[in-house]
């Protein structure tokens, strides 16, 4: 789904609130064509792009589950073209299920590059090695990709919750755990895969209802 | 690889089973095969000799040369999502399960399907041995023809998930 802010405001109230002459590249124009901003109609003279613009890029709103004790491509988004300047946003629900005392990590790749390979203490979620179910919901950006700027994930706190009884599973840990497996590519982002993995095969890792977003840059 | 069998199907168990719940099925409840769990296993892309896909993907388009270069299948059972383009992969509309194809048309402005993106799901899991035909079936009217997990008490609640519709926002 893709949520479209509209590019021409409509509204001479707007409008009269928004701009003095002496901001328009058109200055030199009459008044009857500054007049024509005032309705809705497209014009030469300028138009507006809404800021914070917000593209949703893709997602997953059905649970995708996984029981494999090694790195797995759990959730993807392979349809992509998103520019490496453009920052993204992250909106994640996950759980593992009781079944083992041992611990579950969510990964990411990008363009079928891992840049977080998930292992025990690595990965972009990470669960307790208590034998109970847990949840996590994370929301973290993603900065623009360029040289000297390659480690680009945001800073977040992870913090399970017992799934029985909404306490914290643990102390409180500063995401993404770990080191990076390889810098993020500097080209346009094709796909998103997030992988996961279990410490042991009798617990059930999950990612339900996760969306990807871009943000317009102007 | 060695000697370790990939099965992929299409879609997901209508019957809410996740990953976990199907592997009980698997190994525990209905005692159909044993299911490769050991961590150094890790099944890409480059193991394509030992791959078996169902009828029904390939009649989807979804073939070997069709997943990612890369891809990781792990070990153990996977319930994958991904999306894919309708024009390439002339996935078939059985893949929508419950909504139906007509609920998910309307989704779309006219005149832009089907040329939007889809989600996929597929479930695939990593054997010790070759499943037997009886095996197989089995295994695959589970995930790809909705046969109910019985009897339900040999499972928990664990094992499943919510399926639920879309619904317009």
């Amino acid at each position: 789904m893709t949520e479209i802010i509209p590019r021409i405001h409509a509204g001479s109230a707007h409008h009269a609130g928004s701009h003095k002459a002496a901001n328009h590249s058109d200055q030199l124009a009459t008044g009857a064509e500054l007049t024509e901003l005032t309705d809705s109609s497209e014009t030469t003279l300028h138009s507006h792009v809404a800021s914070g613009a917000v593209t949703r890029e893709g997602g997953d709103t059905t649970e995708h589950t996984t029981t494999s004790t090694s790195a797995v491509d759990l959730s993807s988004i392979t349809s992509l073209n998103i520019g490496a300047l453009v920052p993204l946003h992250v909106s994640l629900r996950s759980r593992k299920t009781s079944g083992a005392a041992d611990d579950a990590d969510i990964g990411l790749k990008i363009n079928s590059t891992s840049v977080f390979t998930p292992a025990t203490n690595v990965g972009l979620l990470h669960y307790t090695t208590n034998n109970q179910a847990e949840e996590l919901a994370v929301d973290f950006g993603i900065g623009a990709r360029l040289t000297n700027y390659t480690f680009p994930i945001s800073s977040y706190r992870l913090r399970p919750r017992i799934s029985s009884s909404g306490a914290a599973a643990s102390g409180t840990d500063d995401g993404p755990l770990g080191t990076y497996t390889n810098t993020f590519p500097l080209v346009a982002i094709t796909s998103f895969i997030l992988e996961g993995i279990v410490g042991n095969g009798s617990i059930t890792l999950a990612v339900d209802e996760w969306h990807l977003y871009s943000r317009a840059v102007s | 690889m060695g000697d370790n069998l990939l099965y992929v199907f299409a879609g997901f168990p209508r019957s809410g089973l996740n990953a976990g719940g199907l592997q009980h099925a698997i190994e525990r409840a209905e005692e159909l095969a044993i299911l490769e769990h050991k961590p150094e296993i890790r099944i890409t892309k480059e193991d394509h000799g030992r791959v078996i896909i169902s009828d029904r993907c390939k009649a989807d388009g979804i073939d070997w040369p069709w997943f990612l270069e890369r891809a990781a299948f792990g070990n153990g059972v996977t319930i994958h999502g991904t999306e894919a383009r309708y024009s390439d992969n002339e996935v078939a509309h059985d893949l929508f399960g419950p909504e139906g194809w007509a609920e998910y048309e309307k989704r779309w402005t006219p005149g832009t399907c089907p040329q939007e993106d889809h989600v996929v799901h597929l479930t695939w899991l990593i054997t010790r041995t070759p499943l037997p035909s009886a095996v197989y079936e089995r295994v695959r009217e589970l995930i790809e023809e909705g046969a109910p997990a019985e009897p339900r008490g040999a499972y928990e609640d664990k094992h499943f998930s919510e399926i639920r519709q879309w619904r317009a926002p």
